[in-house]
């Protein structure tokens, strides 16, 4: 029951956060450059993995068509949160080769908000996709 | 080369001087210079702590979190220049953009939103001071219990939660909020304040005290007409203790959303 509480409450938060504005009360910033209207997923390599409060960020390089590498920036929400996602300090490393899913910016530059890590051992860090997708 | 030698000296003894108050002031611990302006006894200090404040019909010592609606709704009658800001976030929001986003460049969201952000407060109560501490960035703020005035403006350094004064009526706490910051501090959408920004709320306790009530009545006769009152509902955290949060120079380096691209600031405030 309390696992689907935290999934209501997660969705609840995904949904509202567009409708919120120039304040999203979780973040510490406006959360209104998000498209949370859907998921995308890219892969690539971790540059970093910052683990702070009030937010971890991750940042990975993607292969571009030309050989080159794009940095992408993905914002995550706080670690008391990610610790229940089954993120951790040390879950990623730079040179790790991970998916990220995530919330797109809505011009579609090249970061976003952070849903879910599947590493390439298979490990998965974030919501199960079924339930996310509610 | 006279005047070369004389500042020469002058330097010196006032070296000198400086060495003799900083060991003077070291060795008496700098007693007073941080005493209040109008001598008040502090709200932790043991004569006052004795002193009768009067019995506190009800405790509201513990961890809250929010729940329900953190947006200060309803809305009141702004007047035109903070109705047009107002308009501008929400067209700006529209347009995936953040609209004066200031605590995501790190300012202090200030009373009220100090007091809405999804993160735990904890309330300590004393009988001369209610401690409220949000855990988003560590906010704090002292709402005093014994019986002092509010400070002289001209004195007082506004801050962003600003200077509160508590006392009972009944069972509920009436909290009233003064000298209060102005610069880039927004209500909901943007909204701003002056320096006639004043809070007055009311606060209880239901639910055999596990749930807290806080009704807020602001007052900006630059910015809306009359009262903008709206109600935040807490529930108590028994299983929560906090970390340091802080918002440090490089927090937003891999946060998207404050990049510039995304950010539209008001030229005002």
């Amino acid at each position: 029951m309390k696992k689907l509480t935290f999934w209501v409450a997660a969705a609840a938060v995904s949904v509202g956060m567009p409708l919120a504005a120039s304040v999203p009360a979780l973040a510490h910033h406006s959360g209104a450059a998000y498209d949370h209207s859907k998921q995308t997923t890219v892969q690539g390599e971790v540059k970093e993995w910052r683990w702070s409060n009030p937010h971890a960020w991750l940042q990975i390089y993607v292969p571009g068509d030309k050989g080159n590498k794009q940095l992408w920036s993905f914002e995550a929400t706080s670690p008391n949160i990610l610790v229940k996602q089954g993120f951790t300090r040390t879950g990623m490393r730079p040179g790790d080769k991970i998916k990220v899913t995530f919330y797109p910016l809505s011009d579609g530059g090249p970061g976003g908000s952070l849903v879910r890590v599947v590493k390439d051992d298979g490990t998965v860090m974030g919501p199960p996709e079924k339930k996310a997708q509610n | 080369m006279r005047g070369l030698k004389n500042g020469l000296a002058a330097g010196a003894l006032m070296a000198l001087a400086w060495a003799g108050f900083a060991t003077a002031g070291y060795a008496q611990g700098f007693s007073g210079i941080w005493d209040n302006p109008d001598g008040h006894l502090g709200s932790l200090a043991p004569e006052n702590l004795k002193m009768d404040h009067g019995k506190a019909p009800i405790n509201l010592t513990g961890t809250w979190m929010i729940f329900g609606e953190w947006r200060f709704l309803p809305m009141p009658k702004l007047k035109p220049a903070a109705q047009r800001l107002y308009d501008a976030a929400g067209k700006a929001a529209k347009e995936g953009k953040a609209f004066n986003d200031v605590t995501g460049h790190c300012w202090p969201p200030g009373l009220p939103i100090m007091m809405t952000r999804v993160w735990p407060i904890q309330m300590i109560q004393l009988p001369t001071a209610i401690v409220m501490i949000s855990n988003f960035e560590n906010q704090i703020r002292w709402v005093f219990m014994d019986g002092r005035k509010h400070s002289d403006p001209n004195i007082y350094v506004p801050s962003y939660n600003g200077e509160s004064i508590g006392h009972w009526e009944g069972k509920t706490l009436v909290i009233d909020t003064t000298n209060i910051e102005t610069k880039k501090h927004f209500i909901d959408r943007s909204v701003p304040i002056s320096d006639k920004f004043h809070v007055v709320e009311y606060i209880t306790l239901k639910d055999n005290g596990n749930v807290l009530s806080d009704e807020f009545h602001m007052t900006d006769p630059e910015n809306w007409e009359g009262e903008w009152v709206s109600t935040k509902t807490y529930r108590r955290q028994n299983t929560v203790d906090f970390l340091e949060v802080h918002c440090l120079p490089d927090l937003d380096e891999g946060i998207p959303a404050t990049f510039d691209q995304y950010s539209v600031d008001a030229p005002a405030n």
